[in-house]
């Protein structure tokens, strides 16, 4: 065997090498592109036509996103996502105050943060089976109310169009909280504790501390949560509406993405779904983007601080 | 080490009942008699039965839900720690700008909408008549969670496999094979665990995905199944409680199982 033929014989095996491996990658792409990224694709398009599976479908170019946009109940939809957008400073709050307080002097912490995280890791379907029970008119909230004597505190939590979105910020407040003071504490652990010390020593409050050095030190962690909790709303609330409110009463807790599925899979107007869920991408899209600049204009100015 | 406080510890026990309440005040729901429900609906039960849980099993046909959901999601979790261990490994080793680019174009589709392929992927799917499979729903939900996946071992293959061992591997002659399997594989088992957790979580959870990929009520998961209860015009909230009960045990058990794994992948690039 020459040399040459050597040199030959390892340069196939390392292209026969380089092949392989590329299936390592192969079946990730692969799916995903399938499963994912070419129904998404097929969404886009689809958009632009009376679209009638298994029948001929019609190209109306952008008749559905127009109709989409003058129609009330569309419009109802996105003023209920503005409401429900009300909730993200409480959602980022709440759990910033909860990890500050269990940072300092407080014994079973872990414990405490095992419980508050228990609801994050069950299904949200479930729990809204569970929250519904409770809420419902003949529920166990009001019949507890009565049995104690507070009868006239009794309310349509979720049958009345004005409570029943925020009695849905308070529930999902109360299903995020173990995430969110998770990330808070795992952040705050990053934070050096003689700042906190110094401060308590020099007479600053709880609450100055909370305003003066955990959120300036947590900023960036601050800021990737609110993006987090935001494009949330746009994208995780399908399981809790579907079991806890249908939607309902009338429009008044339907999301874009509970009407995307009613509009496509209950009603079969698969054009119509395909163009809100063009609008809905194009809100987290938005969302994102502008969270990508906040993160940059506060790395800028963490530089030239 | 500051001493710890009472009042502070005892505050935050406090903030835990909110948190726990739901759950406890389920299960006296549940194991109440019907009759002293009627008359007590509230408040630490005084009777005991089992009823309302053999009759939420049966009524929301629960068990055949858990087998259904044991399978999809079984198929999912296994194939998404494949896909995440072995492309992981490819990026890991594929350090450039062209592989980087797709690396985030994969994680992208996180921020996807899941209604945007959704849709057509049912459409798509039930023109091959592979909607109402357990295992079609198991290798979508793979898909679903290989991104985060991926960038939750990409991350650990960084920071967690010594480039010396991989060295030493790649001189010694070992394949990519052998190298995956012998070195990768044994040493990213807490990444694994991570990847495994979390997806069964997002999972066993999920019902968007289930509900319009499932039209066959008796492939119906857990969560579709135990849904009916509550779409029904007058739900009774014993058997509502006790099938809440039910299907939580499944979460609480990985719940405190892979406790570690889970916080692994919530904090995942955040502090320390």
């Amino acid at each position: 065997v020459t040399n040459d033929e050597r040199s030959r014989g390892r340069r196939i095996q390392s292209a026969l090498r380089g092949g392989g491996e590329f299936l390592f990658i192969l079946p990730a792409i692969g799916l995903v592109s399938l499963l994912v990224l070419g129904p998404a694709s097929v969404a886009l398009v689809r958009s632009l036509y009376l679209w009638n599976p298994g029948y001929t479908s019609t190209f109306v170019g952008l008749d559905n996103f127009r109709q989409l946009a003058d129609s009330p109940i569309f419009r109802e939809i996105l003023r209920n996502e503005g409401v429900f957008l009300l909730g993200v400073p409480i959602w980022t709050l709440a759990p910033l105050a909860v990890a500050l307080f269990l940072y300092e002097r407080v014994a079973l912490v872990g414990l405490v943060r095992s419980i508050l995280l228990f609801p994050a890791v069950l299904s949200p379907a479930i729990v809204g089976i569970l929250f519904r029970s409770v809420l419902a008119p003949d529920g166990t909230l009001n019949s507890t109310l009565k049995a104690v004597g507070l009868g006239s505190l009794a309310r349509q939590w979720i049958d009345s169009p004005s409570l029943v979105k925020p009695v849905l910020i308070v529930v999902l407040t109360w299903a995020g909280m173990g995430v969110g003071v998770l990330i808070f504490s795992a952040a705050l652990s990053g934070v050096s504790p003689e700042l906190f010390e110094a401060a308590e020593i020099d007479g600053a409050s709880w609450l100055q501390r909370f305003r003066f050095i955990a959120i300036p030190a947590l900023m960036p962690v601050i800021v990737f949560y609110i993006v987090f909790q935001t494009v949330s709303v746009f994208l995780y609330l399908f399981g809790w509406i579907y079991v806890l409110t249908q939607g309902g009463p009338g429009f008044s807790s339907t999301t874009l993405d509970y009407d995307t599925y009613q509009n496509g899979i209950v009603y079969g107007r698969f054009g119509l779904a395909a163009a809100e869920s063009v609008y809905l991408l194009i809100i987290v899209a938005l969302v994102l983007g502008a969270g990508g600049v906040a993160a940059r204009l506060l790395r800028r100015r963490a530089a030239s601080a | 080490m500051k001493t710890k406080s009472p009042i502070k510890t005892a505050a935050a026990l406090l903030l835990c009942v909110p948190f726990l309440y739901p759950f406890v005040f389920a299960l006296f729901v549940a194991v109440k008699t019907p009759r002293e429900f009627f008359v007590h609906p509230a408040g630490v039960p005084r009777s005991f039965t089992l009823e309302n849980f053999s009759s939420a099993w049966s009524g929301a046909q629960l068990g055949r839900g858990m087998l259904n959901s044991l399978i999809a999601v079984g198929i999912g979790v296994v194939v998404c720690c494949l896909l995440s261990m072995t492309a992981a490994f490819w990026f890991h080793r594929h350090p450039g700008r062209t592989a980087r680019l797709l690396f985030v174009a994969l994680c992208s589709i996180w921020a996807l909408p899941f209604a945007i392929w959704l849709i057509p992927s049912f459409v798509l799917l039930s023109d091959l008549q592979l909607t109402n499979s357990l295992f079609v729903l198991g290798v979508m939900y793979a898909a679903v969670n290989a991104p985060f996946g991926i960038y939750l071992m990409w991350s650990y293959y960084k920071t967690g496999i010594p480039a010396e061992v991989m060295e030493a591997a790649q001189v010694d002659g070992a394949s990519l094979v052998r190298q995956f399997t012998a070195i990768i594989v044994p040493l990213s088992l807490p990444a694994v665990a991570t990847v495994a957790s979390l997806s069964f979580v997002f999972m066993w959870g999920d019902l968007f995905i289930a509900v319009v990929l499932l039209q066959d009520p008796g492939k119906f998961t857990l969560v579709a199944s135990a849904s009916t209860l509550v779409t029904r015009l007058n739900p009774a909230i014993q058997e509502v409680a006790a099938a809440t009960i039910i299907s939580l045990l499944p979460q609480l058990a990985v719940f405190l199982l892979a406790q570690r794994a889970l916080i692994r992948g919530f904090t995942a690039g955040v502090g320390k």
